[in-house]
């Protein structure tokens, strides 16, 4: 399945400096309501929509056509660990959005921003007379308690790098009930990107007037709600407890808190067999003739034991809208079988990393005799040419991806033919040639490669079977290609977490996962470029190193200048140097093989059954976008309720 | 057998028949057994000579056999001029490609064949891991060709040879753990039965002291404390002796109950006061007399090592691909897209699973049934 639509080059700070966005003074026109709000305002329960309404509402641009009231959505959820699975329905709801295809930043709690010339100060204007889910307001009060929370060393150890530079936290004023300003120490030219994405949420989940009262210098009395949860020992638990980070369960196992989301669960996720969420009468968006979102009543998610189970739930008409854990090659044979069934269609969900399956040695390995040899570009450029990706490419992937190296897919605006095909020829005679040169000529019985200190050598894949796709069988294809040029690699299949652990303490040898930074995300998310952030283990005291130098092991040179080039990425606010950092970058880690990709996807594909309107189509989607939020609240079912 | 014939006439005195000869006797009455005897010996000899029955290597990928599901043997090939003519074969397919579903779908040539043959040529390995060789007992005659009687999977390999060389896994590392739960069991529970008194107090109270101990947490300690290095085969193999530590409990518990109302029979304490050894009391007229409970609790025991088999999986301790057994050809069978698409690929490996589970149960049965002094 082909994904058509193309990224352009974001818009940047730069231009934004001039201050851009009018979220558009409005006509005063009538608000609509859903008929279930209106009954409710009749009886008296509610007030009047015009009340609910902040008095600029976001206007939501319409994707196909205006809408009508009701139904619920129907979905799948897994039971422990599947929090995105609402949170990308239904909570990415953030100051900034991107645009729905991913090309610009635009306005959505804030109704517009400055950003100052030199990119260190930006000035968000908030929504006068916006509400929070219960009816209270939503001010620059609520930005400034989640900064005191952030500040607090108590409640937040760790600081996300959203909001940190070289010089600390960043400084966060109040400069009107509706003015907030993000002050940095040094230019930060990636910062509206980065509150567009999914981490940017922080500043808009802390409701002041609920969760204050779980706080210690709010709430005197603490004590007694400390005594009345059986789970919380001090108040910092307490409070951790019920302001759980939004991309952890805790925070939708918390139906109390306020929201500004469309819908708002009703029950804790984990706890029941189903998961409802239900409309927020405050939302603060409407549709071009000035109806209020959300059109959809409700969403419900049905919590299942495995994938397999929401594949049968799919062929069953059970699920309304859905992409997560089933939209893969694999599944499309027999989800296009049971099509006329479930009466559903399929959409294209732009689901492209930088490579789907890369081989990530681990540059850091404990064992010293392994760790220079992988070190060694002669090596990883040997098991780079051994690989036939052709073949896992039909094998694996029943040829729906392109066989490539780590490096940006054509859609994306700087996309480079020598970079996708650099090192990718299979070729095992010149891997032979290259591992001979490089010492590691000599053979034991088997045929396999002995290492400078006379033992075979060995490296240990870690392959986990997740995403749907299918790491373990590439793992074994791979041992194949590897035999043949006469290296041993062994594959040890492990659950998701257990390889992350390894992972994450650089005890592996190597392990095979995805690499972010296919599109226009490699601005913020270069991890399989540069050895940054978490998330990522082919060098993780490198990583350690480049957050914090005392920590972790010094990298090499050649590392060193890669942090110093993306330096120029975020410390600038022209559009056109950042560029040309972030092709400087990939140049570097390409032509380096830091990481060795396999395969690249074009894409995937959700299901939607065919009286759903205004869904987006093609869907990008990424690692940190945690799309189809923001753009669900427009999603109604062609006559009001599903298809039987 | 060297038994007369009662029937005739000159009879001398009947020879008088040991304790196995009476056995095995009855055990060949027993005609599923004998059956099944067959069966598990041939299953035996399927995991010792695997690659000579393989037609296929095992890790074979083939981008033209995605799926391509099983074919049948045919036995009258046709000659171009009409005649029909005696020939195993099986009919030559081509693979085509629905784009808009990724779907293979696999379409005869008409006219074309793959001729079979036993004894064929094909890939080479080493026989019992010694000798080369080459010779493979039933497949194609051009070793070029690929025929897939069992099906094959989603990476184009061939269901039957995995099978076949899965065999030599399942039906052996499973029941070394068997075994070992059985001799700990059987010694140990015996002892506590046999002796009483502060022998029997020390085993039942480790007894109960192993019981306690929380599975999932000591097979997460074990997960941590292998080494990553160590080959699958190898890490199954610990785990599985560890478990079986850890499992003879209930057996010996069984066994000493056996042993604490057998001790004051008076056929035990007759031998004992003929001047017999406790362990001559025990190997000759205790362990025989409560043989058929042990066999039947082990016979049911090897089903579910073989289904247990890849149950630790998700700790990385349990059996995994690459490694072939019938326990991960079923694991790997376990999903929507395999029963759709490829069901042979859930149908095959199960059918060898009942019938080796069946077999061996039979014949636990009738060695119960035989080894049973009671039974008439």
């Amino acid at each position: 399945m082909k994904v058509n639509f193309k990224t352009r080059s974001p818009m940047m700070a730069g231009v934004a400096a001039l201050c851009l966005a009018v979220a558009g003074a409005l006509p005063a026109w009538a608000y609509e309501e859903a008929p279930s709000l209106a009954e409710k305002v009749a009886a008296g329960e509610l007030p009047p929509v015009e009340e609910r309404m902040p008095e600029e509402p976001m206007v939501m641009e319409t994707l196909d056509s205006i809408g009508v009231y009701g139904g619920t959505l129907r979905r799948a959820i897994l039971g422990g660990g599947d929090q995105h699975n609402i949170l990308r329905q239904i909570g990415t709801e953030l100051l900034v959005r991107w645009s729905h295809d991913w090309s610009e930043v635009k306005p959505n709690i804030a109704k517009s921003w400055t950003v100052s010339e030199d990119a260190t100060t930006y000035t968000f204007e908030l929504r006068p007379g916006m509400r929070w889910s219960d009816g209270e307001p939503f001010t620059a009060d609520d930005i400034m308690f989640w900064y005191e929370i952030f500040l607090d060393e108590r409640l937040t150890p760790s600081k996300h790098a959203n909001f940190v530079d070289a010089g600390g936290p960043v400084q966060v004023s109040k400069l009107g009930d509706y003015t907030v300003e993000f002050k940095f120490s040094e230019p930060n030219g990636l910062f509206l990107q980065a509150l567009a994405y999914g981490f940017g949420y922080p500043p808009v989940v802390y409701p002041k007037h609920y969760l204050s009262q779980f706080h210690i210098d709010h709430n005197a009395d603490i004590q007694a709600l400390i005594d009345a949860e059986p789970a919380a020992t001090d108040w910092v638990s307490l409070f951790n407890l019920k302001a759980g980070p939004m991309h952890t369960p805790l925070f939708w196992q918390n139906p109390d808190r306020p929201t500004l989301h469309p819908w708002k669960v009703q029950n804790a996720y984990g706890s029941t067999d189903r998961v409802i969420a239900e409309r927020n009468p405050y939302f603060w968006k409407v549709d071009e003739e000035g109806n209020q979102l959300p059109y959809i009543d409700g969403l419900a998610w049905d919590q299942v034991e495995d994938a397999e189970t929401i594949l049968l739930k799919a062929f069953n008409g059970e699920i309304d809208y859905m992409a997560r854990h089933i939209g893969r090659p694999v599944n499309l044979a027999a989800l296009t079988d049971n099509k006329d069934r479930g009466q559903y269609g399929f959409f294209q969900v732009g689901d492209i990393p930088g490579s789907q399956t890369a081989l990530l040695l681990n540059l850091n390995n404990p064992d010293p005799i392994k760790n220079e040899i992988v070190n060694t570009f002669e090596f990883r450029q040997a098991l780079s040419h051994a690989v036939d990706r052709e073949e896992i490419n039909d094998l694996v992937y029943l040829g729906a991806g392109r066989p490539v190296q780590t490096a940006p897919h054509p859609n994306a605006p700087f996309y480079n033919e020598e970079w996708a095909t650099r090192y990718t020829e299979f070729d095992p005679d010149l891997a032979n040639e290259l591992l001979d040169g490089m010492g590691l000529d000599q053979r034991d019985g088997d045929g396999f490669r002995l290492g400078p200190d006379g033992n075979r050598f060995t490296l240990v894949f870690l392959v986990a079977d997740v995403f749907g796709w299918q790491y373990p069988d590439v793992g074994e294809l791979l041992q194949g290609y590897a035999k043949d040029v006469g290296l041993d690699i062994q594959i040890r299949a492990s659950d998701r977490s257990r390889l992350q652990e390894i992972a994450s303490a650089a005890e592996h040898d190597a392990y095979i996962w995805n690499c972010p930074g296919g599109l226009v995300d490699a601005y913020v998310n270069p991890f399989c470029y540069l050895p940054r952030g978490g998330a990522v283990y082919w060098a993780p005291k490198w990583a350690a190193w480049g957050t914090d130098p005392t920590t972790g092991i010094e990298p090499p040179d050649h590392i060193k200048e890669l942090f110093e080039i993306y330096r120029g990425v975020t410390s600038t606010s022209d559009p056109a140097a950042q560029e040309a950092a972030l092709l400087e970058l990939i140049e570097k880690a390409n032509s380096q093989l830091l990481t060795i990709g396999l395969i690249q996807s074009n894409g995937a594909f959700g299901i939607v059954r065919n009286n759903v309107r205004n869904y987006v189509d093609p869907m990008p989607i990424a690692g940190q976008l945690w799309t189809p939020a923001p753009y669900t609240s427009q999603v109604y079912f062609e006559g009001g309720v599903n298809l039987p | 057998m060297t038994i007369a014939d009662p029937q005739t006439d000159d009879v001398e005195a009947p020879q008088l028949l040991g304790p196995w000869a009476l056995m095995w006797r009855k055990f060949r009455r027993h005609r599923v057994a004998y059956l099944s005897l067959w069966l598990v010996g041939f299953i035996y000899v399927l995991a010792l000579f695997g690659d000579f029955f393989a037609p296929e290597k095992l890790d074979d990928t083939n981008r033209r056999g995605i799926f391509a599901p099983p074919q049948g043997i045919h036995l009258f090939a046709e000659r171009e001029d009409g005649s029909r003519v005696f020939q195993l074969h099986a009919k030559a397919r081509k693979v085509q490609v629905d784009q808009a579903t990724m779907r293979r779908s696999y379409v005869e040539v008409p006219g074309e064949i793959i001729p079979l043959g036993f004894f064929v040529d094909g890939y080479e390995y080493k026989l019992l891991g010694l000798i080369p060789a080459n010779t493979h007992f039933f497949g194609p005659k051009d070793p070029d060709d690929v025929v897939y009687f069992f099906g094959a999977d989603r990476l184009g390999r061939d269901i039957l040879s995995r099978i076949i060389i899965g065999t030599k896994i399942s039906m052996s590392i499973g029941l070394v753990g068997v075994a070992i739960s059985l001799v700990i069991g059987v010694s140990l529970g015996g002892l506590s039965g046999y002796y009483g008194g502060w022998i029997d107090n020390l085993i039942q109270r480790l007894i109960e002291f192993l019981r306690s101990i929380p599975t999932i947490p000591l097979w997460m300690g074990l997960a941590a404390a292998i080494p990553l290095g160590w080959p699958p085969l190898r890490t199954y193999l610990v785990v599985t002796i560890i478990v079986s530590m850890i499992g003879w409990t209930s057996l010996a518990r069984e066994v000493r109950g056996k042993f604490l109302s057998l001790r004051n029979e008076d056929f035990i304490v007759a031998a004992r006061l003929d001047g017999l050894t406790d362990w001559e009391v025990i190997r000759k007229h205790m362990i025989p007399s409560f043989s058929s409970h042990i066999i039947a609790s082990l016979t049911l025991a090897v089903p579910l090592m073989i289904l247990a088999e890849t149950s630790l999986s998700f700790l990385g301790i349990g059996l995994q691909p690459p490694i072939v057994s019938w326990g991960t050809l079923l694991k790997e069978a376990q999903n929507i897209r395999t029963i759709i698409e490829a069901p042979w690929l859930l149908i095959a490996p199960g059918t060898m699973i009942v019938i080796a589970v069946l077999a061996l149960n039979f014949l636990g049965d009738g060695l119960r049934d035989a080894a049973d002094p009671h039974a008439h």
